[in-house]
């Protein structure tokens, strides 16, 4: 895949402040491998030279080491050093492999923390527009198996990679120093074990994916059953559903077995041929040995050498294909880095927004599509109002612009007099309450998500918001109550208990300016009712914007707009409106049933 | 069951038992992992012998003289132990997908024979997991432990009878160190699942951040946020980033000592074997054999140790998944019954009697645990009757049709259908001759086709395309793209609520029941959808017998009777103009006065804030 984003470039940049941990890390393994190298000798040099009577025969390394304990001769009548050596050596790699993860392990995790974090806070302060469109599923994944490869890939791949490379030079080596003949049989088959384990790793990979398209069909199956229940069993339909789910659970388990079918053949050609490389080497070797080009003691080293191979050579065609999915991790990741934030919302005014709300000839387009033209109003400060307008009217739009969610392209939003492009707009926004139609909570307690805006957390406003909101005996239905964890356990609100936690929410909430975007339609007549007098007598001067269908909620406005291509069509009260005879009569009309 | 104290947990072999007994007869299939892994342990040890046996009868007498079958057997060994290895491997592949997949079905069909009541007591997520992650969990564990088992159990063995037919002393020395690694192992291997556990949680943790923070991107925006979430974010992310190096190093601790020990044993062979080569009571090559045994002797009681605290790790999710299949439904049809109608997947069509429609509810009672909801209620409904149920939230107006569905029990007092008893005939007779519309439109994923199909299977396009008509939804279904073939994406989520709403009513309306029960939503959609629903209403209404539970005025005031219905009594009953008249309850629901006490109500518990 061709990518513009550099893996090495990139993976600079993430280890910056860590290459020191790297570095110690490469010497440890270095350091691991040549031990690993060097217990073979034991037993080698213990079978020839002090069970047997052959000059000592070792690389200068071991051979430097016997000399330091006192020649093969001293050992001979000291058996134990050799035991004691083995043991030594043993405690030496023993350390080694435990501070190892010190060195590297420590970097990764503060490498991935610091990629998720930094991943996070640009996400969060991406403009809005950008979280309009963007596809949330793909977002995440992003920020989880994305920073996953890269983390895996860091700690696992590249040493991996970096030790087999090593493991592989320093093994020649120091093989072919003792036979030329068994090295070249052990490596010749290496090349075989590589291609084939490349080969099937994409195959892997296929039906692994296979798998898990198939578990996320018959998972969707089982959770669209599970929360229809109700509609299955008004139908019937339970021989129907069997039916359904045994189609998609036999196409899952056909998916599982095919994996398992390709992952086993794999293990088997790769058992296959490392059996041939160990028969190789052992015939080869005991032929040698007879016809004494190497010791006994030389052939355990040789067969011992020929083992540690084994798994690594195995598992490099893995991980230098990681590489590849390596390089689309980090370029999915940067994609979004680069993706500029909203601008400074530290700087402006922070005025009182008690004022009118006055919308001066603004227009507005999403790309070629114009929602708003030349729109103006005004909303006295303090007042109740209400919007009607049908899908796509542009109610919500106004109410983002409002918020500088956007910003208009003609024309200017101002508040008591003060432009809003000149305020501040975290100011803005937190003096600015919000309810939506399909409003977000938290998946933290219903106690943190009501008191989320307010200072004062005490149980008594909390309850007593939940009460005008309607929603506090539903709350206490739960086993926790108040602190049950919104998402925990399964647990999850209906639509219209999620509107109305929002509603205590916003009730809860010190502003000056209270937006419902069809909010209120989870609740009946009188509950909306209540919940707006409790508003109006909690807080004077306290701006209320509804957007609504339903005319019971609207007719109680001081003013209604209605809102139709883009422009404001009608507006008055509810009786100068049903007098001139507009879309609001008809509207009227309609729900009071009296065209029926 | 709190996951977090799972190492206390007792691993109960009966509740394996009974999730097993759910795997179809794959007895075979454990017998090939299990042979497979016994004889691979086997060949392991005879090729170190093999080794011993070259060793000693060819390199040490430096003669080649019948070395050819000894090389043959050297391959053999190989190919063999490839082969054993893939019977076994590909044997737990097989088992892992197979009883996965069987679980998962029984346990489905359990959950579709379950009454309500079930329902309303666990939560829908809860039971999702149960049949995804659980059940996957625990067949994983149960597949893959198998094949540790039977190749541990017969390398350890193996490794043990090879060492004391060779010399029995060295044996002895090296099994000391056994009770020694098993302790550590144990105690690692708990240590270490714990650990594992605890970050695979956290990690858990950072994906629900990830989604709450970019799902909840706007209301964070207006609710002025960003940096409280990501301070709370970075505090996860460096729980997460602890709990990993914690992870790591209870590995990091445990592999080294336990090489450590397998090392200082081997050490002790190599000292011990080595006097005895010298004094002659063993040769080389067996010297070769304890010291390379020594290591694969090892491994088995390491991997024990693993499969014990991972069968613990999973008992948990082991008895969730129990609990479905042994969950019995609380409204169960009677022997009699299913005798004539069938069951659930096997109904007898043949023998379901027609319904006419007329609907008695005789001196009904009916409590939620402990609490009454609908007491001596009494109600004849003649066929062809409209009923609007008219009420508060909580008054016992939904209890009344979700009897008449039997999806609750009521516990004294007869509900009647053409004058027969509910409870003698089945229950997928009840559901199956009567339509249902709710609150919420449930759709499946699938075209609108299909969705609409779902209530009558054997329908035609036409059919179909007739039901759209009736209820006003042809229209917006034949503006889309693919028309009927349109994919309504996931529990219908492409589609507006007001569509599924629609389709819901064609779905309802191609079953043509005799008897109609209506939930009407309350939530405001735009003005044009609401009046098509007006009109999707009354035309699947007329003509059969109908329950509504009202919201919309003109459905009430087209209703035959209306129930004002409360605290599970009927308050008021008559026509929509008889009760104006009588100025009751009913009244002031329409006029709004009783809505404005409650506005008063509301004012001054509020002025006490």
């Amino acid at each position: 895949m061709e990518t513009k984003h550099s893996l090495m470039k990139n993976l600079l940049f993430y280890t910056d402040g860590y290459r020191l941990h790297f570095v110690v890390g490469f010497l440890m393994i270095l350091l691991e491998l040549a031990l690993s190298f060097v217990t073979p000798l034991i037993l080698s040099v213990t079978i020839d030279s002090v069970l047997g009577d052959l000059p000592l025969n070792a690389p200068w390394y071991f051979s430097w080491l016997i000399a330091l304990l006192g020649g093969i001769q001293n050992i001979r009548h000291h058996y134990i050093l050799m035991p004691l050596l083995m043991v030594l050596l043993a405690i030496l790699s023993g350390l080694i492999s435990f501070l190892r993860p010190y060195a590297i392990w420590s970097a990764v995790c503060e490498i991935t923390k610091n990629l998720r974090d930094r991943y996070y806070s640009h996400v969060q302060r991406l403009p809005y527009a950008f979280h309009a469109s963007a596809k949330t599923g793909d977002l995440i994944q992003r920020a989880t198996s994305d920073v996953d490869t890269v983390s895996r890939f860091l700690y696992n791949n590249i040493l991996e990679i970096i030790r087999t490379t090593f493991l592989l030079i320093v093994g020649f080596i120091i093989m072919s120093a003792m036979s030329l003949p068994i090295t070249l049989a052990c490596f010749g088959v290496i090349p075989l074990i590589l291609l084939v384990s490349m080969r099937f790793v994409k195959r892997i990979d296929v039906e692994w994916e296979n798998v898990e398209k198939m578990d996320s069909r018959s998972y969707t199956v089982i959770q669209e059953n599970l929360t229809g229940v109700r509609v299955v069993r008004a139908f019937g339909r339970q021989r129907f559903e069997r039916d359904k789910f045994h189609h998609a659970n036999e196409a899952n388990r056909g998916a599982k077995l095919g994996f398992y079918r390709q992952l086993t053949r794999l293990w088997l050609s790769l058992d296959l041929l490392s059996g041939l490389q160990l028969s190789l080497v052992t015939i080869l070797g005991v032929v040698l040995t007879v016809r004494g080009s190497i010791s006994i003691g030389q052939f355990t080293a040789l067969a011992s050498y020929a083992a540690i191979f084994l798994s690594p050579i195995q598992d490099l065609g893995r991980h230098l294909s990681a590489i590849s999915q390596a390089r689309i991790a980090v370029s999915r990741i940067e994609e979004i880095m680069e993706i500029p934030e909203e601008d400074p919302v530290a700087m402006g005014q922070r005025p009182n927004l008690k004022g009118d709300i006055v919308f001066d000839h603004v227009c507005f387009s999403y790309g070629d599509a114009p929602v708003l033209q030349n729109l103006s109003m005004t909303i006295p400060g303090g007042s109740t109002v209400a919007i009607l307008g049908g899908t796509g009217s542009g109610k919500t739009t106004l109410i983002s612009l409002l918020q500088r969610l956007y910003d208009p392209q003609n024309g200017t939003i101002s508040i008591g007099g003060v432009d809003i492009a000149q305020m501040q707009k975290h100011h803005l926004r937190d003096r600015i309450g919000m309810v939506m139609q399909e409003p977000f909570l938290y998946s933290r307690s219903i106690r943190d998500n009501i008191g989320i805006k307010s200072p004062e957390k005490n149980q008594e406003a909390i309850e007593r918001a939940a009460k005008i909101a309607s929603v506090h005996k539903d709350i206490l239905e739960f086993q926790e109550g108040y602190d049950t964890i919104l998402g925990e356990r399964g647990v999850t609100l209906s639509g219209g208990q999620k509107q109305r936690v929002a509603i205590a929410r916003a009730i809860m909430e010190d502003c000056d300016i209270l937006i419902f975007d069809d909010a209120l339609s989870a609740v009946d007549t009188r509950t909306d009712h209540a919940i707006r007098e409790a508003l109006k007598q909690r807080r004077d001067g306290i701006t209320t914007i509804i957007i609504s269908h339903r005319i019971s909620t609207l007719r109680e406005a001081d003013c209604i707009f209605v809102l139709s291509g883009g422009q404001i069509a009608e507006c008055g009260t509810h009786e100068e409106l049903l007098r001139s005879g507009g879309i609001y009569k008809t509207v009227y009309d309609i729900q009071s049933g009296s065209n029926a | 069951m709190n996951e977090q104290s799972f190492d206390k947990q007792r691993i109960r072999l009966s509740t394996w038992k009974t999730i097993l007994r759910h795997g179809n007869h794959r007895g075979k299939l454990f017998l090939q992992i299990i042979l497979c892994g016994m004889t691979l342990g086997t060949v392991r040890v005879l090729g170190q012998l093999l080794n011993t046996f070259l060793i000693d009868k060819f390199m040490t007498p430096n003669t080649l003289s019948g070395f050819l079958p000894a090389a043959i057997a050297v391959l053999m060994v190989q190919i063999l132990y490839a082969f054993l290895a893939f019977g076994f491997l590909s044997g737990a592949g097989k088992l892992e997908s197979h009883l996965t997949a069987d679980v998962r079905m029984a346990a489905f069909e359990k959950l579709q024979t379950m009454s309500f009541s079930y329902y309303d007591k666990s939560a829908v997520g809860f039971l999702i997991s149960r049949l995804t992650s659980d059940v996957a969990n625990t067949m994983d564990t149960v597949s893959w432990c198998c094949v540790d088992i039977g190749f541990g159990v017969m390398s350890f063995l193996a490794s043990i009878v090879g060492m004391l037919i060779l010399n029995v002393k060295l044996a002895l020395l090296l099994l000391c160190t056994v009770p020694i690694l098993a302790v550590i192992s144990a105690v690692f291997q708990r240590k270490m699942l714990r650990y594992n556990r605890e970050r695979r949680k956290l990690r858990s943790e950072v994906t629900s951040a990830f989604n709450e923070g970019i799902m909840g991107a706007a209301t964070t925006k207006t609710l002025v946020r960003e940096e409280q979430n990501a301070a709370e974010f970075t505090h996860t992310t460096s729980r997460l980033a602890k709990a990993s190096m914690r992870a790591q190093m209870a590995s990091a601790l445990y592999l080294p000592l336990a090489s450590l020990l397998i090392s200082t044993a081997t050490a002790v062979v190599l000292y011990q074997g080595g006097r005895d080569v010298m004094t002659g009571i063993i040769t080389i090559g067996e010297l070769n054999f304890f010291i390379n045994v020594a290591n694969m002797m090892f491994e088995p009681i390491r991997s024990f140790a693993g499969i014990f605290a991972e069968f613990q790790a999973a008992q948990a999710a082991a008895e969730r998944v129990a609990e479905v299949l042994v969950a019995e439904p609380e409204i169960q049809d009677t022997e009699d019954v299913i005798a004539r109608y069938g069951t659930e997947f096997e109904p007898k069509q043949e023998n379901w009697e027609p319904v006419l429609g007329s609907v008695t509810f005789d001196h009904v009672s009916f409590r939620y645990g402990a609490e009454p909801v609908l007491e001596d209620f009494s109600l004849e409904v003649q066929a062809g009757q409209t009923i609007a149920l008219v009420g508060k939230t909580g008054s016992g107006k939904s209890t009344i049709v979700n009897l008449l569905c039997r999806f609750y029990q009521h516990q004294s007092g007869r509900i009647l259908i053409d004058g027969v008893d509910i409870r003698s005939r089945s229950q997928l007779w009840l559901e199956s001759s009567l339509g249902y519309v709710l609150q919420s439109p449930h759709l499946f994923s699938g075209s609108i086709r299909d969705n609409i199909r779902y209530g009558r299977l054997n329908a035609t396009d036409a059919e179909i395309k007739s039901a759209a008509r009736l209820v006003g939804a042809d229209s917006f279904i034949e503006a889309l793209d693919q028309g009927y073939d349109t994919e309504v994406g996931e529990e219908g989520g492409l589609l507006s609520t007001g569509q599924k709403q629609l389709i819901s009513f064609a779905r309802a309306m191609i079953a043509d029941p005799k008897i109609f029960v209506l939930d009407e939503a309350t939530s405001s959609i735009d003005t044009e959808t609401e009046q098509q629903l007006q009109e999707a209403t009354k035309a699947v209404l007329s003509g059969r017998t109908s329950f509504v539970i009202a919201h919309r005025l003109s459905t009430i005031r087209d209703a035959d009777c209306i129930l004002v219905i409360d605290h599970g009594k009927i308050l008021e009953k008559g026509t929509h103009s008889q009760l104006m008249a009588q100025r009751g309850r009913y009244y002031q629901l329409c006029t709004g006065h009783e809505a404005e006490g409650n506005i008063q109500r509301s004012l001054n518990a509020l002025t006490a804030m």
